[in-house]
């Protein structure tokens, strides 16, 4: 039950982020952010969700490049965010019992 | 053999195989009749064997000249259909076989043939299996992809055919046109074009025309389906067999999506222009020239959504934008590593909005709800069922309500012709006649359409497979069920249930969320609530459930919409059921 209920947090921050990188924008990522998107994928990591913590570290990679390249690859971070979010959206359903 | 020889025998082996019945079924029976008789009275017609004609000069002075195609006629009367005078020299000359066509020296060589086939055609065996050898693709050709659509449509939607064999195949589409065809000695090809038949070209269609018209095509088909020789699915596959997908241009919109994707993600949404606006709709252009109706509907959507964000309405979600975006990123991919056409073509959806001809249908008006949309329009959706169909049809009355706030649109007139206020509409039962349907089953208002009000539901026979439920997990399974589509458009109305709870709760509000609540309990104690958000348009319907609740007057189902929520099921009725006959619609 415990775990049921790291799991909807862990869920809820990845939306968060999601939601965050949306209103924000990806041109400007803050060291908070970066440090959050860090913190949730090793949180994922420990409730097994390996698949969206891989997904979290490489989007954490892409946006650290981001700011020492100026050939920055959008597409790269907006198909993780996709994907990312789709991943969300079926744990969601799961959860849901679908 | 010259050509007066040939002439005469095709001549011979047609007035053979015509008879009576063919004879009322090209004509009708009044002229028949009267042709009958005028000959049978003592009527003399003078008959010249001309080169590709017969001449008959008959009593009353007018002449009229006959072939083996009887269309070909040829009268000095001024009827341009088939006169009196064609059939009375038919009959003449069936009469008299033996004097006219005993100079026919080929008929003479083959007289015991001929005679077997005269055998034959006494009991009148007409052919018609040249119909079972067109090609489809050329019915689909003759008639146009859009026609041909809507023929394929009106199978689906289950058009029956009444085939009759016998002197004339008879093709009668319940309550609409009928065609008839003569068995006319034709091509024995395989595969032969709609065009070139002669059976369909001398075909009768009760709608005149005398070109191909689509129940030609279409009783065409039938016969081939009654016959076995066709299969639906053939018939369907030719739909999406030309679709022609051009994966370039499937690329370019692919890379015109993104982009719109990326420069979203890339400014962010509280720093995007308004004029972001017009940047979507060119790109739902862009998909809808390249023939992606999937995509072009959700950049729609996305717009409608960007315009809520930007007029600071309150509706607007993050979350349901976030979802929007990356279904369509995750579109994007599935369609560009998609290998397999049909699975392509399925992914890139079809145009649903065109109505077609449906055949008489029997409605049964279940309820109505008044809905307003954030755009400012306001409307009733009256929902219906038909026998012989799993499915909700519905029909939508909607009025833009942002010049007029004073609402007038109760006293607005029924569709279909029915003299009826919106209330008694709302559970009636009405026969519709060339009623006109879409992909979605929404009934359209067009004029040619007309209803007449058969009687009243019955409310305590209503019932919907698939879509009624007393208990709350099957529901559950059918709700979810929907949820698990990701791509493929759902069904219109698919959360739409009748639902039969055994126990009520007692209902809260919530002050803070402004939520009322009501738990509906089904045999095995499971519970869904009833959650209605307060609005100004939601307070009828939460005043009438208050009101059920204080009189503990409760119905014994509900047409409700049935969501999946964070905490399990969630209801909002639309219209109550009582066992003593009434139907309430709550949100009017």
């Amino acid at each position: 039950m415990e775990n049921n209920e790291g799991l909807r947090n862990v869920i809820y921050d990845i939306e968060g982020l999601l939601d965050g990188f949306l209103l924000s924008g990806v041109s400007v990522i803050g060291d908070s952010t970066l440090r959050e998107v860090n913190r949730v994928a090793v949180s994922c990591d420990k409730l097994g969700l390996k698949e969206g913590a891989s997904m979290l570290f490489k989007l954490e990679e892409s946006l650290k490049r981001k700011r020492h390249t100026l050939n920055f690859d959008v597409d790269e971070v907006v198909k993780s965010i996709a994907v990312l979010g789709s991943y969300v959206s079926l744990v969601k359903g799961k959860m849901k019992g679908i | 053999m010259d050509s007066k020889d040939n002439f005469l025998s095709k001549l011979k082996s047609y007035i053979l195989s015509i008879n009576d019945e063919y004879l009322i079924g090209v004509t009708n029976k009044g002229i028949f009749n009267r042709a009958s008789k005028d000959l049978n009275s003592g009527a003399v017609v003078k008959i010249t064997v001309e080169e590709a004609s017969i001449k008959c000069e008959l009593p009353d002075g007018n002449v009229c000249s006959i072939n083996e195609d009887i269309q070909a006629f040829k009268c000095s009367c001024p009827s341009r259909s088939i006169c009196k005078h064609t059939v009375m020299s038919y009959i003449y000359v069936k009469q008299h076989m033996e004097e006219i066509f005993k100079g026919d020296s080929t008929l003479k060589e083959i007289s015991n043939e001929e005679k077997k086939v005269s055998q034959k055609q006494e009991g009148f065996l007409p052919d018609y299996s040249e119909l079972l050898n067109i090609n489809l693709k050329s019915i689909k050709t003759a008639l146009g992809d859009r026609e041909f659509g809507n023929l394929v449509k009106r199978m689906e939607f289950g058009l029956k055919a009444d085939i009759k064999e016998g002197a004339l195949l008879q093709v009668e589409f319940d309550g609409e046109e009928t065609v008839k065809f003569i068995s006319v000695k034709g091509e024995e090809k395989k595969d032969i074009s709609i065009k070139d038949s002669s059976i369909v070209n001398n075909s009768l269609c009760s709608c005149k025309s005398k070109e191909l018209c689509r129940h030609k095509a279409e009783a065409v088909i039938h016969y081939g389906l009654y016959k076995g020789t066709i299969k639906k699915e053939e018939v369907i596959a030719l739909i999406n067999k030309d679709r022609v997908i051009s994966k370039e241009a499937l690329e370019s919109c692919i890379k015109e999506v993104r982009k719109t994707l990326e420069e979203i993600y890339f400014t962010g949404l509280a720093r995007i222009p308004e004029s972001f606006l017009d940047k979507l709709e060119q790109v739902a252009i862009i998909c809808h020239s390249g023939d992606i109706p999937s995509m072009e509907k959700k950049i729609r959507a996305l717009q409608g959504k960007l315009k809520l964000y930007i007029n600071k309405n309150a509706s607007f979600s993050v979350e349901g934008f976030r979802y929007l975006l990356q279904r369509i990123y995750i579109l994007t991919m599935a369609m560009e590593n998609c290998s397999d056409e049909k699975t392509l073509g399925e992914l890139m959806g079809e145009h649903k909005s065109s109505y077609y001809e449906i055949p008489p249908i029997e409605l049964t008006a279940v309820g109505a709800s008044k809905w307003t949309t954030e755009s400012g329009y306001e409307g009733t959706t009256f929902y219906f069922t038909a026998e012989g169909f799993n499915r909700w049809f519905a029909y939508t009355l909607s009025r833009n309500s942002s010049y007029d706030k004073k609402s007038s649109y109760n006293r607005e007139a029924c569709p279909w012709g029915v003299a009826y206020d919106i209330e008694s509409f709302s559970k009636a039962k009405i026969k519709l006649i060339n009623g006109k349907v879409n992909g979605d089953f929404r009934l359209s208002s067009s004029e040619s359409s007309k209803g007449e009000v058969i009687g009243v539901t019955d409310i305590l026979n209503i019932y919907l497979k698939d879509k009624t439920f007393s208990l709350w997990k099957d529901l559950f399974s059918s709700v979810s069920k929907n949820y698990r589509l990701y791509f493929n458009e759902r069904e219109e109305n698919d959360d739409l249930f009748l639902i039969k709870p055994t126990k009520f709760g007692e209902s809260s509000f919530d002050k803070i969320q402004q939520l009322f609540k009501m738990p509906l309990y089904d045999e095995e104690e499971e519970c869904i609530s009833i959650k209605v958000k307060y609005s100004s348009h939601n307070k009828k319907l939460i005043e009438k459930l208050e009101r059920m609740e204080r009189m503990k007057n409760y119905p014994f189902m509900f047409l409700a919409k049935v969501y999946l929520g964070e905490t399990g099921l969630k209801a909002v009725p639309i219209t109550a059921y009582y066992k003593d006959g009434t139907l309430v619609n709550l949100t009017i």
